[in-house]
């Protein structure tokens, strides 16, 4: 879901371009000094893969929607969160000016969608979560809990950019269907994810373990707790989301906020008679919350499944002196 | 499962004379563009003509072929479509310009918008605005990321339909879909070889004394 | 053991001082990857300028291995993240100590600038070398690195891409040439960095006739000293004045070509096949 030329208005073009350059510096600055390492071949192959990737398309049964790998999570799990949103970043870049995908205007917003919340939320979902169930389960597992939850806030966040581009009223209709059609393609990325994360975990498992301990050997305590406070909070998010539709007086609050910031200008128009305020169908409530719910539940059934490879049989973990695998 | 790659640039557009600009010099002046159309009010239709007669002009000046802009404006007018509805619907000029305005302003504007970065990725080909970028000390991260990407996306998407065929070839089935775990496989398998490549690329570059700095040849020095 | 050159001749070179040292000198180099494997076992070698050696040998012998030790791409790229200030890739000290002497300067962190210079490593796959957008800024990648000026580097990566007889595509992005022409680019880019030492790992595998052809005459032309690993015996039967065949990380057979690839039961018992032009008498 790539946001075109001109749909933004210029004040949330303008603040999403700040943020997401803001995002990307990070991300840039906590990768400084590595030019000459591997890592920088690497990171350039990851973003021709995903791009290749981007071209096959999934179909979702029994769903009548077709979707690709956006990769955000992939790339932060194989790569590291900071490295992964770089590449998200270059992916966007190629599409924007090579395929004309995603509005130039627009790469700030798509790149906080996609690359920050997809690889650095994301990757605070994966870890901790990763931890917590342990071992090669616990890659495949967050990798996936974090593709599908990565999505549904990437969506909102889209919602909220559209809305604060002068469409507040449109707001909770729109991220009803946003959520609808995400419910779906965030599915499929937890899938694509999943299928992937296993693959390469059942033929180069070195590869993942590399990356992931590295990562957490140079973790401080702060961070860890940094990174569950933010995973905690992106959970929640992603519930209260599905959940907003049954808060009636949502949409009515956004709006007072709206007209108390000034971003909403309330021009009464005597030449025309009253228009509704918007046409745009509503989403039936218990649909958003439903798709939700069956997601979840496809998500985590799924994954048990794909990680059933990894059980590990009794001998092998009683030789090594590790009953339980989870650190 | 489709693998289709039109990428724009590169085209066998005959030298302009833009192409004797400076590089950052056409960037400036496409993005500059970009930004003046997409600030351009709804419904303003004398400046947005002037503008795409201006585009029109610079595009025709420079030998890009309209078709190829129409080519990349295609692909994407379902999409934009829907969104243009979707922000005409409530749109604050709506009341005063009715929802058809709106809708047909946003699509101009995004026309335009497109168009213009279609041009510039014709006149300068997508390496040469990279480097043009090195030369402007973008972050070298990003900028080597998006080098290797230019170079090996075809690399890698010729290998993935490779893969695809030597797939198709062993499957048994009418539909020319493949099952989920075949496809996440084959992607497993690209993403591996992809790596692997990463590796061998680096020790390759390594052997010729990469140190992390981008150094290329300035295009300008053609004429030495 | 089939051998003109014991393999302790190498340690007498070594220390005795000598008015050339060779071209390239190894010393009981070992090697394990990290996974355990264990890739070399104790190689000695000594190539003289000026010669044409062949590596031969089965799949998985150990020769890219060897290669890759002989401008420090192994082991773990110690010299790419040497002396770098932190955040780099972890090197992993080995116990294997310096093993591999270039024009008789020591392969260290410290030297591994000038020994890559100095030899010039041709990739199998020209896609894993040619990572530049043009023709013409890949083989002045090399001369762009040693320092050399705009003006310089241009005008060293004209007259190399011209040696390989690639005169014309200088702005010919990489994707757009033949699998025997991005082969002559990556031989382009090598010597542009003039290399001493020229190591081509599988020179002639994937290339239709006529382009292995042009590609050997090319080899031919070329004055360095050269070490070729490959499966292509009849090349090596006319480049190559001595064949070195490596197995199992070790070597089994060092001599002149025409021994080596002379002895069937050798050649089969590590895998290899006697040439026809051998076995039918023709060298």
């Amino acid at each position: 879901m790539h946001i075109p030329h001109g749909v933004l208005s210029p004040t949330t073009a303008i603040v999403t371009e700040v943020l997401g350059a803001a995002g990307l510096g990070a991300g840039l600055w906590a990768l400084r000094g590595k030019e000459r390492d591997r890592t920088t071949a690497r990171m350039g192959m990851t973003g021709a893969f995903l791009f290749a990737a981007q071209m096959v398309n999934f179909q979702l049964y029994p769903l009548p929607i077709s979707g690709h790998l956006l990769g955000g999570v992939l790339a932060s799990v194989i790569l590291g969160p900071w490295a992964g949103s770089v590449v998200i970043a270059a992916v966007l870049i190629v599409q924007c000016l090579l395929f004309g995908d995603g509005g130039l205007d627009a790469l700030g917003a798509n790149f906080i969608n996609m690359g920050l919340i997809g690889s650095v939320v994301g990757r605070a979902i994966y870890a901790p979560l990763r931890r917590a169930i342990g071992g090669r389960r616990g890659v495949l597992l967050a990798s996936m809990a974090a593709a599908w939850v990565t999505v549904i806030l990437g969506a909102t966040a889209f919602a909220i950019e559209f809305a604060a581009s002068g469409h507040f009223q449109e707001f909770v209709p729109v991220l009803g269907w946003m959520l609808l059609v995400h419910a779906g393609i965030g599915v499929g990325e937890a899938l694509i994810t999943g299928g992937i994360v296993r693959f390469v975990l059942l033929s180069r498992p070195e590869l993942l373990d590399d990356e992931t301990t590295a990562a957490e050997a140079a973790q401080t305590p702060v961070r860890r707790h940094l990174q569950a406070a933010v995973a905690g909070l992106a959970v929640a998010c992603a519930v209260a989301i599905f959940l907003a539709p049954f808060a009636s007086r949502f949409d009515d609050g956004l709006e007072w906020v709206g007209q108390k910031t000034g971003l909403i200008e309330e021009k009464p128009s005597p030449i025309r008679a009253p228009i509704p305020d918007y046409e745009f169908p509503g989403v039936p409530r218990y649909a958003t919350a439903a798709a939700g719910l069956v997601g979840t539940l496809v998500v985590f059934g799924v994954g048990m499944a794909l990680a059933r490879v990894f059980a590990r049989p009794i001998e092998a973990a009683v030789k090594e002196g590790t009953p339980s695998h989870a650190t | 499962m489709r693998l289709k790659l039109a990428f724009s640039g590169g085209g066998d557009r005959d030298e302009g004379p833009l192409d004797r600009l400076d590089e950052r010099a056409l960037i400036a002046f496409a993005f500059g563009y970009v930004i003046l159309v997409l600030a351009t009010p709804i419904g303003a239709w004398r400046p947005l003509a002037i503008e795409a007669i201006a585009l029109a002009f610079v595009a025709g000046f420079a030998g890009v072929s309209a078709r190829s802009l129409w080519d990349r404006r295609s692909g994407f007018i379902i999409t934009f479509a829907f969104f243009s509805i979707m922000a005409a619907t409530a749109h604050p000029s709506r009341r005063e310009l009715g929802l058809a305005a709106v809708a047909a302003s946003l699509l101009a504007k995004n026309t335009l918008a497109l168009s213009a970065i279609v041009a510039l990725v014709e006149i300068v080909p997508f390496h040469a605005i990279l480097a043009a970028l090195a030369r402007s000390h973008a972050p070298k991260m990003l900028l080597s990321t998006l080098m290797f990407m230019d170079r090996y996306i075809y690399v890698l998407t010729d290998e993935l339909d490779r893969m695809r065929k030597a797939r198709t070839a062993r499957t048994f089935r009418g539909s020319g879909r493949l099952d989920y775990a075949i496809l996440t496989s084959l992607l497993g398998v690209l993403l591996l070889r992809a790596w692997e490549r990463g590796d061998r690329v680096h020790a390759a570059m390594a052997a010729r004394g990469w140190d992390g700095v981008i150094r290329t040849l300035d295009r300008s020095g053609k004429n030495l | 053991m089939i051998g003109d050159r014991p393999a302790d001749s190498a340690a007498l070179i070594a220390e005795r001082p000598v008015e050339k040292p060779p071209a390239v000198l190894v010393k009981d180099l070992d090697f394990r990857y990290p996974d355990g494997r264990h890739a070399l076992r104790g190689v000695d070698l000594t190539i003289m300028t000026g010669e044409s050696i062949a590596l031969v040998g089965p799949n998985g012998a150990g020769k890219s291995t060897l290669l890759w030790h002989l401008n420090g791409l192994l082991p773990e790229y110690a010299g790419s993240t040497a002396g770098h200030h932190g955040g780099g890739e972890r090197v992993r000290k080995r116990s294997s100590q310096a093993a591999v002497w270039i024009d008789g300067i020591e392969l260290n962190a410290k030297n591994a600038a000038e020994i890559r210079r100095r030899v010039g490593l041709v990739f199998q796959d020209p896609d894993d070398q040619l990572f530049s957008a043009t023709v013409l800024d890949d083989v002045a990648f090399g001369p762009l690195n040693l320092g050399k000026s705009q003006p310089e580097a241009r005008r060293i990566a004209i007259d190399c891409l011209a040696r390989v007889g690639l005169a014309d595509a200088v702005d010919r992005p990489p994707r757009h040439l033949s699998f025997g022409e991005r082969k002559r680019v990556c031989v382009a880019g090598v010597l542009a960095c003039d290399p001493t030492v020229l190591v081509l790992d599988e020179p002639t595998a994937n290339l239709d006739p006529r382009a292995r052809r042009q590609f050997i005459s090319l080899i031919r032309s070329l004055p360095a000293t050269k070490l070729i690993a490959t499966h292509d015996l009849e090349m090596v039967l006319e480049l190559c004045n001595r064949a070195i065949l490596l197995d199992g990380g070790e070597i089994v057979a060092n001599g002149l070509t025409r021994n080596v690839l002379g002895d069937p039961l050798l050649l089969e018992a590590h895998g290899l096949e006697t040439p026809l032009s051998v076995k039918f008498g023709r060298v």
